[in-house]
């Protein structure tokens, strides 16, 4: 016959004794207090084979993780990264197509081939969450997403983004020289990452576009 | 009177997620990794048969999309467990309607199950289950969650949206009730 223990303190400390959740002190007094209870060790008796009761089949760790969102920061990179090759890139196809500040503009007004560019520009969200978007940090593990904004023809007109930067408001021209130099420092790190798919460079802007769930990747 | 709560988690839990937020994705494996099981135990303890491995990430999936409103007054694993069961809760209702029976009282997500009695090896074990049916199932619920868990009463009381004294109450009695089926049987 199973009788309760009169120390109900201590019967509140078995379930964490079981579980190894208790601390040192309070493992220890538990310890001391089974030498002489032959309750409370019936009890424990019962918890353990409650614990083995409700054991469930191993679950899958990578899989799930596998199915994770991106960390709001690495999206914001990649879309950050991602903004800045379409600008180093657009820049790039303006001073070899045409070499002035009104062609630069004109080629933000989306017109039939260049719509892909385009969509650079009316990106608010994009903006947004860069002006907010603190100092850029030193270099974390890069992240997989940020590898697809890698594109083949960036690196070229990279040099010549820092000087024309200014022309473009929003974003980028928020940040400071410094940051510049840390995002492009960062950019160029990219240069050797292949790119899984060169020509769906755009597609990280998608999940940066405020979504009705109240996504998690704007702040 | 939090008595035997888990000592570790608040803190780490609240720095990994720190590091995710910072772009650290191996963060993110480490929060699985850390309360994963106890997820699937509970789910499992709730009657689940299949679907287990889904219900959990969708658990952490629907976590991580809204760990922004996370807020550090509980525990990350208590709020995990409170989104699962919230999921069980659904799909038990979902059950309900397609059976065509009477409305699942609100807040008594645990049912009989017998699930897993292939993986319980032992007698006593196997003993403990059955007296569990013997139990309501809020009873059962907190039973389960400070057991197999070691949740503290005021996790639990989050959790089932009942208080820390009267989580005591329900958890002492299901142990007696457990012990008396035990001695019986
Ligand atoms: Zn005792």
């Amino acid at each position: 016959m199973m009788h309760d223990c009169a120390d109900g303190q201590m019967r509140d400390l078995l379930p964490g004794y079981v579980n190894k959740t208790l601390s040192a002190e309070d493992h220890a007094a538990v310890d001391n207090h089974l030498a002489t209870c032959d309750d409370c060790v019936a009890e424990i008796e019962v918890i353990e084979a409650a614990v083995r009761a409700f054991a469930a089949p191993q679950v899958n760790i990578a899989k799930i993780v596998k199915a994770l969102p991106a960390t709001p920061r690495s999206a914001k990179r990649s879309m950050f990264a991602g903004t800045a090759w379409r600008v180093a890139a657009a820049i790039g196809v303006v001073l070899i197509g045409a070499g002035s500040v009104f062609a630069l503009r004109g080629f933000f007004v989306p017109a039939g081939t260049q719509t892909q560019t385009a969509a650079v520009a009316p990106a608010p969200a994009a903006s947004a969450t860069l002006a907010t978007t603190e100092p850029v940090a030193p270099p974390a593990p890069v992240a997989a997403p940020i590898a697809t904004a890698a594109t083949t023809n960036a690196p070229a007109a990279s040099s010549k983004h820092r000087g024309t930067t200014i022309s473009f408001g929003g974003g980028l021209s928020d940040l400071s020289d410094a940051q510049l130099d840390a995002l492009m420092s960062e950019l160029d790190a990219l240069d050797s990452i292949p790119s899984a798919e060169p020509e769906t460079h755009l597609t990280p802007i998608v999940p940066m576009i405020p979504q009705a769930d109240g996504g998690h990747h704007a702040q | 009177m939090d008595v035997g709560g888990r000592q570790d988690d608040g803190s780490a839990d609240i720095a990994l997620i720190e590091r995710w937020k910072g772009g650290d994705q191996r963060a993110a494996a480490e929060i699985v990794q850390r309360h994963a099981q106890a997820l699937a135990r509970f789910a499992a303890s709730s009657g689940e048969r299949e679907e287990i491995d889904e219900l959990v990430q969708d658990t952490f999936v629907r976590a991580f999309n809204s760990l922004d409103s996370f807020r550090a007054d509980s525990t990350l694993r208590t709020w995990l467990f409170t989104i699962l069961r919230r999921l069980l809760l659904d799909r038990k209702r979902a059950e309900k309607r397609r059976r065509n029976q009477v409305e699942l009282d609100e807040g008594h997500a645990v049912e009989a199950y017998d699930a897993l009695d292939t993986l319980v090896a032992d007698e006593t074990a196997i003993q403990v289950r059955r007296a569990m049916e013997r139990l309501s199932p809020l009873q059962k619920e907190v039973f389960v969650l400070r057991v197999t868990e070691g949740m503290a009463y005021g996790e639990i009381a989050k959790l089932v949206g009942s208080t820390e004294g009267a989580c005591r109450v329900h958890y002492h009695n299901a142990m007696r009730s457990v012990k008396e089926f035990l001695d019986d049987a």
